[in-house]
């Protein structure tokens, strides 16, 4: 088991997310690094299905409060705990992990995955949609039963090219306005969209231009239906790049292969 | 690929889109939320739903679920919904504003707003519930500056369209009631308002 003593930004648990409950309105939700969260679950000892705990930027302390377990780090690396490999905890133990100098998620997994009510398929925190919420200070998570063997992981990319299918391609800089729902992107030249479009479907990685040409990158939690334009949709397996990208940080969409 | 009055596009490399050059109708719904459910049986297949024109399928394996999409097609038939009964207290933010623009009373608008059945069009996170429009007479603009969160159970209309905030968010709708209790919907139901 494992307490929260001070959550970083945005703490909360997250697999791979909630597929089947859109037609009741709910949304994906889901790890913002996907990838990485499977990457740690195998070295902590958990199946890649399983649920962690997701953490943005600042400080996150935890303690370890029973024995009989073990634990990983991984994602966007940070100073205080060992990164990508298996920790055996032991109670007492106390890990404060400072925020990342590059990157913006990253994830603390433990053998078996984390426990956490199943809502609608999945054990992801959707707060605006009323399902969990962000982790408190003494929150306190034992483990699934999603064992697998600890295994040793080799890191996912942390950065690279942004293939985009649909036409939206250059450099861009991450704007100030970034959370699980969407990143706004700037310095690029898109020309403005429209505002006043049926509402149709969205999903994760669709780009919305709005009229100030300022496109935004749908992420994890963001809008399921919307009448903006879509200037292109990122390649599943970038998004996550995306998402790592800080705000200042430069980032290069490239129009994806067909 | 397209068909007959429709379209199927990628939307990256997980989803498919089902286009239909069609306005949004009752009926036109009907048969979105119809083929959705059918998209859902298809294996492969993690999520579908419509929007106000078309169907959103997700998937790993688009070539093969986009083939399958005219048999979908010929199949499927459309049900009708189930129809609710929602009791609305006609007291909102924006009523008296709604009011005067519109020439109208309270009391008018009341028994005008409630005399319609309204069809569930869409859902969108976080709980908006997307109901087909108001009579031409009964559209009012927008806000310019959109409130930073509407309480949930408030009953709005924005343009024509008419909606129901199911979770607290943002907004630019004006609110003309609030709903006590909000049953579970999908799109394809109706909805009549009960004013209490």
């Amino acid at each position: 088991m494992i307490r929260i003593v001070g959550p970083a930004i945005a703490t909360s648990i997250q697999d791979q997310g909630r597929y089947g409950s859109r037609m009741q309105g709910f949304g994906r939700s889901g790890a913002m690094d996907t990838a990485s969260l499977r990457a740690t679950n195998r070295a902590a000892g958990a199946a890649a299905g399983a649920a962690g705990i997701e953490f943005g930027p600042g400080l996150l302390v935890v303690e370890i409060t029973a024995p009989g377990g073990t634990i990983a780090f991984g994602g966007a690396f940070r100073s205080g705990a060992p990164w990508w490999q298996t920790i055996e905890a032991e109670p007492g133990d106390r890990f404060e992990l400072g925020s990342p100098a590059e990157g913006m998620w990253s994830y603390l997994a433990l053998g078996g995955g984390v426990d956490a009510p199943i809502v609608m398929g999945s054990r992801s925190a959707s707060v605006r949609e009323g399902i969990g919420s962000w982790l408190a200070p003494g929150a306190v998570l034992g483990a699934g039963h999603d064992h697998v063997e600890p295994q040793p992981v080799v890191a996912p990319p942390m950065s690279g090219d942004v293939r985009v299918y649909g036409g939206l391609s250059g450099e861009f800089t991450v704007g100030n306005r970034v959370d699980r729902m969407g990143y706004q992107l700037e310095g690029g030249s898109v020309a403005g969209g429209r505002a006043d479009l049926l509402s149709e479907p969205l999903v994760p990685g669709c780009i919305q231009v709005p009229p100030d040409g300022r496109p935004i990158v749908l992420m994890a939690e963001g809008p399921t239906v919307g009448g903006y334009t879509v200037g292109g949709v990122v390649h599943s397996e970038d998004l996550r790049l995306v998402a790592q990208g800080q705000p200042g940080n430069r980032i290069r969409l490239v129009a994806a292969g067909s | 690929m397209t068909g007959s009055g429709f379209t199927v596009e990628m939307l990256g490399d997980r989803a498919l889109l089902v286009r239909f050059h069609a306005e949004p109708s009752s009926q036109l719904t009907a048969l979105l939320t119809a083929l959705a459910r059918a998209a859902t049986r298809i294996e492969g297949v993690l999520d579908a739903c419509p929007g106000l024109t078309s169907v959103l399928i997700e998937t790993p394996h688009l070539d093969r679920v986009e083939a399958a999409v005219p048999g979908m097609m010929a199949d499927v038939e459309p049900a009708e919904g189930t129809l609710h009964r929602v009791e609305l207290t006609y007291d909102g933010e924006d009523l008296e504003w709604v009011c005067n623009y519109l020439g109208t009373d309270p009391q008018t608008l009341i028994t005008r707003h409630s005399a319609a059945t309204y069809d569930v069009r869409l859902l969108g996170s976080p709980g908006f519930v997307y109901l087909s429009d108001v009579a031409e007479d009964l559209a009012v603009p927008r806000m310019d500056e959109p409130r930073r969160s509407v309480a949930a159970g408030s009953v709005a209309i924005g343009g024509r369209q008419t909606g129901i905030y199911g979770r607290p968010r943002p907004g630019g709708w004006r609110i003309i009631g609030k709903a006590a209790e909000l049953p579970t919907m999908v799109p394809g139901d109706r909805v009549r308002f009960a004013p209490r």
